[in-house]
């Protein structure tokens, strides 16, 4: 059973790099993880209704490996944007100020023909309303249009779960003093998130061990 | 909350059944193969000096150990490979009580040719696990 067992995990990190490879596009409304699960799981328990001559333990403990991986992966993926980013990949921006990003589609595995697919899915029909469009890591398509908002540009988050996510803050030539310089005396691992709005109004909130409260503030720079 | 302990109490009671099934069912086949696996070898010795009474006690005993563990095997082994080691104990033991010196011994090299695909089953190694 323990071969059975370390043989479930393998075929897990395998069928998870699979599916990180193919694309955000085959993943379709879940994280990959979750899709692994939800095929794996289907096949194993059909093998034992199907042939009485398997014990019922040959899929019990593969989906008792499957489900416990999957509890560590999901764990880790919340401690860890690192992790998380491993396993779930980051959201692409497709279209940027209404230009499609070409290269990043390509990465994507993502053709025009499918996001003129999503576009029409959601109403859209005209490619020039489409100021932002994010393919996001379970393989769904945002999508901001020009005239949902005066000014068409993506909100930033500057900090998730208590660490500074690096791209945002340095797109936007931030420096952790900024930060620190927003926050007052409250440390940044205790921040849960921190929103920048395009009008540069602020949102954060601090995580449950530090009230869980919420606070607006505008941006201002101590960097040069 | 609730839900929190309810998910963590069956994780650690998976995580419990785990650490059963992994020890149980290899100790189970493996101490049931060691017991068969001598009365096999003491019926072949006395199939081979021509001691055909004894050969047929020895299958007698060594079919009433498989009888007894052999549904609990069966919840973790393939059933068709457990048959398998049952149809070759029962050939040995018919072969005994005919007197066919040859067949006893021919069913008693098959009996622990199979046991042994039996005992490497649960065997924790490379080939087994790739």
């Amino acid at each position: 059973m323990l071969v059975l067992f370390i043989r479930a995990v393998l075929l897990y990190i395998f069928i998870l790099f699979i599916i990180r490879l193919t694309g955000k596009r085959q993943v379709s409304d879940l994280q990959p993880f979750d899709l692994l699960i939800t095929l794996t799981i289907a096949d194993l328990a059909g093998c034992a209704i199907a042939d009485v001559d398997i014990p019922l333990l040959y899929s019990i403990v593969p989906i008792l490996a499957l489900f416990l991986v999957q509890q560590a992966v999901a764990k880790l993926c919340l401690k860890s944007p690192h992790i998380r980013r491993a396993f779930c990949g980051s959201p692409l921006i497709i279209v940027r100020d209404g230009v499609l990003m070409e290269q990043t589609m390509r990465y994507a595995n993502y053709t025009v023909t499918d996001l003129m697919d999503k576009l029409r899915s959601k109403d859209i029909f005209d490619l020039s309303c489409v100021s932002y469009a994010i393919l996001e890591t379970n393989g769904g398509l945002s999508i901001l249009q020009y005239d949902q908002t005066d000014s068409a540009e993506l909100s930033h988050m500057l900090i998730l779960d208590g660490k500074v996510c690096r791209d945002a803050v340095s797109s936007l030539s931030l420096t952790d003093a900024d930060l620190r310089a927003i926050l007052g005396g409250t440390s940044i691992s205790s921040v849960l998130f921190m929103q920048l709005s395009p009008n540069g109004e602020l949102l954060y909130q601090l995580d449950r061990r530090h009230g869980a409260h919420q606070f607006k503030s505008q941006l201002r720079r101590v960097s040069a | 909350m609730k839900f929190v302990i309810i998910q963590r109490t069956c994780t650690i009671l998976f995580v419990l059944f785990l650490v059963f099934i992994f020890i149980f069912p290899s100790y189970y086949i493996k101490t049931t193969c060691i017991d068969v696996s001598a009365h096999i070898d003491a019926a072949l010795e006395a199939a081979q000096n021509g001691d055909l009474t004894t050969a047929h006690e020895q299958t007698v005993v060594l079919g009433s150990i498989l009888d007894k563990r052999v549904q609990k095997i069966k919840w973790f082994v393939n059933h068709s490979i457990v048959n398998e080691v049952i149809l070759e104990a029962n050939l040995a033991n018919e072969s005994a009580l005919e007197n066919d010196q040859n067949a006893v011994i021919a069913a008693l090299i098959a009996l622990q040719n199979s046991l042994d695909v039996l005992s490497e089953i649960e065997l924790f190694d490379g080939n087994n696990i790739l």
